[in-house]
């Protein structure tokens, strides 16, 4: 879109220049003041402090709903890794089985499928002259 | 650059055109706000396997003659599968169906907190070789093509570097981070000296949404608001809204990094670089991309941000193929693949090279 030049008819066209000028300029300065050392210490506080600020909230959730007498995160998740080892057991118990595919979808193994014979337009161009 | 011969058309009738688009703007702008998202991922698929959160798909054939090797298309980790199959006429997916191929693909869905443990070990030597034997079993073929995009090209590579005796005929890798020396910001941003990634790990399990959503924004910290500006000023042209609500709701659509995988990424490739240096090693074996035999093709942008075209470049010189091929295309990295730029470009491109050897 940058690369279309404005017809002169468009009154707008010139402020579209502009936004798109404006935007790589500004992007490209503040990636400049964001590629420095500095900036990347900063961040790398704010996320210390972020995942302070979760673990924090993480814990207090926790006590509070372990003192109500509510599942919490951790519980429920316990349970879904339970599940999961689970499934994936019967995943492993299933590849074993000698299954085909058409006993395990019927309906689709015994739908049509197009025949795999398609040729590239140049092989096709080459046949046919 | 435009022609002499296009006289600009008379002052009434721009001026006309200025009332009618200012009038559209409100009247549709009132209707955007009101509207709910547009659907997104609709070609028409099976769900062949399923595993945790990950889907086998197989889309269902359009042409009425497929080329015999399947298509397998794996999908980055920390963003939605439906960046390959966004709307009808806008679709990845929907074009290589068109064009004849048989498509599967491996969506990894949204990782759950348990799927902190998540390795790139599980995902290239189980997740995706099970994959693979399920492709071959459905497709009734020996051998099969496998597209990976971003991070799904890294996943892919590693398979194809560990797995040489398996049934890859073709790779195709779409912006392919192998120099993480090249990752600009990504690396500055997660450099060893600040950056605790085994505290967020460690405390967070998997890396949130809203975390990786900030540092994709703040690549790029002004585009947001120029893009809602761009909006309104489009908001009379209905194929413009359409589109920009699709990649808007994909964009904004992010998913967890699986904890352990952030961690192997982040230590293992942007702090040590070891994939390029040859000495990534994954579940005790080197990952050796000179192993990799197969015809290769690297898709790369010329103005990428998440992946920078020198995080990219050196792929194909790394990998041990005869028959491997770089197609460098004007855009981004969402444009290279969706939207107007990757169905004039990219879509026909990676046909041409693929259809020849999809035989």
């Amino acid at each position: 879109m940058s690369n279309q030049t404005p017809p002169p008819a468009d009154p707008f066209g010139a402020w579209r220049q502009w936004l798109d000028q404006s935007e790589r300029r500004w992007n490209e300065f503040f990636n400049e003041a964001m590629g420095t050392d500095q900036y990347s210490q900063v961040m790398g506080q704010m996320t210390r402090g972020y995942v302070a600020m979760q673990q924090q909230m993480g814990e207090m959730v926790e006590r509070y709903l372990k003192s109500i007498n509510v599942p919490t995160r951790s519980d429920l998740q316990e349970i879904s890794e339970r599940l999961s080892a689970i499934e994936s057991r019967l995943i492993s118990i299933e590849g074993r089985l000698p299954t085909p595919a058409q006993e395990r979808a019927p309906a689709r193994a015994a739908a049509p499928r197009p025949p795999r014979t398609r040729k590239p337009p140049s092989a096709r161009s080459g046949g046919a002259s | 650059m435009s022609s002499p011969a296009a006289a600009p058309p008379p002052i009434e009738q721009r001026v006309r055109e200025v009332v009618e688009r200012t009038i559209q703007r409100n009247v549709k702008g009132l209707e955007y706000l009101g509207s709910s998202g547009p659907p997104v991922g609709l070609t028409p698929k099976d769900e062949i396997y399923a595993r945790g959160t990950l889907r086998l798909y197989h889309y269902r054939p359009i042409a009425d003659e497929i080329y015999r090797v399947p298509l397998l298309l794996v999908m980055s980790l920390v963003s939605k599968a439906y960046i390959l199959d966004l709307a009808p006429g806008q679709s990845f997916v929907e074009y290589m169906l068109r064009q004849g191929y048989d498509v599967y693909m491996i969506d990894w869905g949204v990782p759950r907190p348990e799927d902190k443990v998540l390795r790139l070990e599980d995902y290239t030597l189980d997740f995706i070789p099970d994959c693979v034997q399920r492709v071959v079993e459905d497709s009734g073929e020996s051998d099969f093509s496998l597209f990976g995009y971003c991070m799904g090209g890294l996943l892919a590579l590693i398979y194809a570097a560990l797995n040489t005796d398996g049934p890859l005929k073709n790779l195709v890798c779409l912006t392919t981070p192998v120099n993480y020396q090249g990752m600009g910001l990504f690396r500055q941003w997660s450099d060893k000296r600040y950056f605790d990634v085994d505290r967020i790990v460690d405390t967070l399990g998997n890396i949130p949404p809203d975390l990786l959503y900030a540092s994709f924004e703040a690549m790029r910290p002004v585009s947001r608001v120029v893009s809602q500006i761009r909006l309104w000023d489009n908001m009379w042209n209905d194929e413009f809204v359409r589109s920009y609500r699709v990649f808007d709701r994909w964009a904004n659509d992010q998913i967890p990094f699986p904890g352990e995988a952030f961690r192997q990424t982040t230590k293992e490739l942007m702090w040590e670089n070891k994939l390029y240096k040859n000495q990534l090693e994954i579940g005790g074996r080197r990952v050796d991309l000179k192993q990799i035999t197969a015809p290769m093709v690297h898709v790369m942008a010329e103005h990428d941000h998440i992946v920078p075209f020198e995080a990219a470049k050196d792929l194909t010189n790394l990998v041990g193929s005869e028959d491997k091929q770089d197609i460098i295309l004007k855009g981004g990295h969402v444009s290279l693949v969706a939207g107007p730029n990757a169905v004039r470009r990219m879509w026909p491109a990676l046909d041409a090279w693929l259809s020849e050897r999809s035989l």
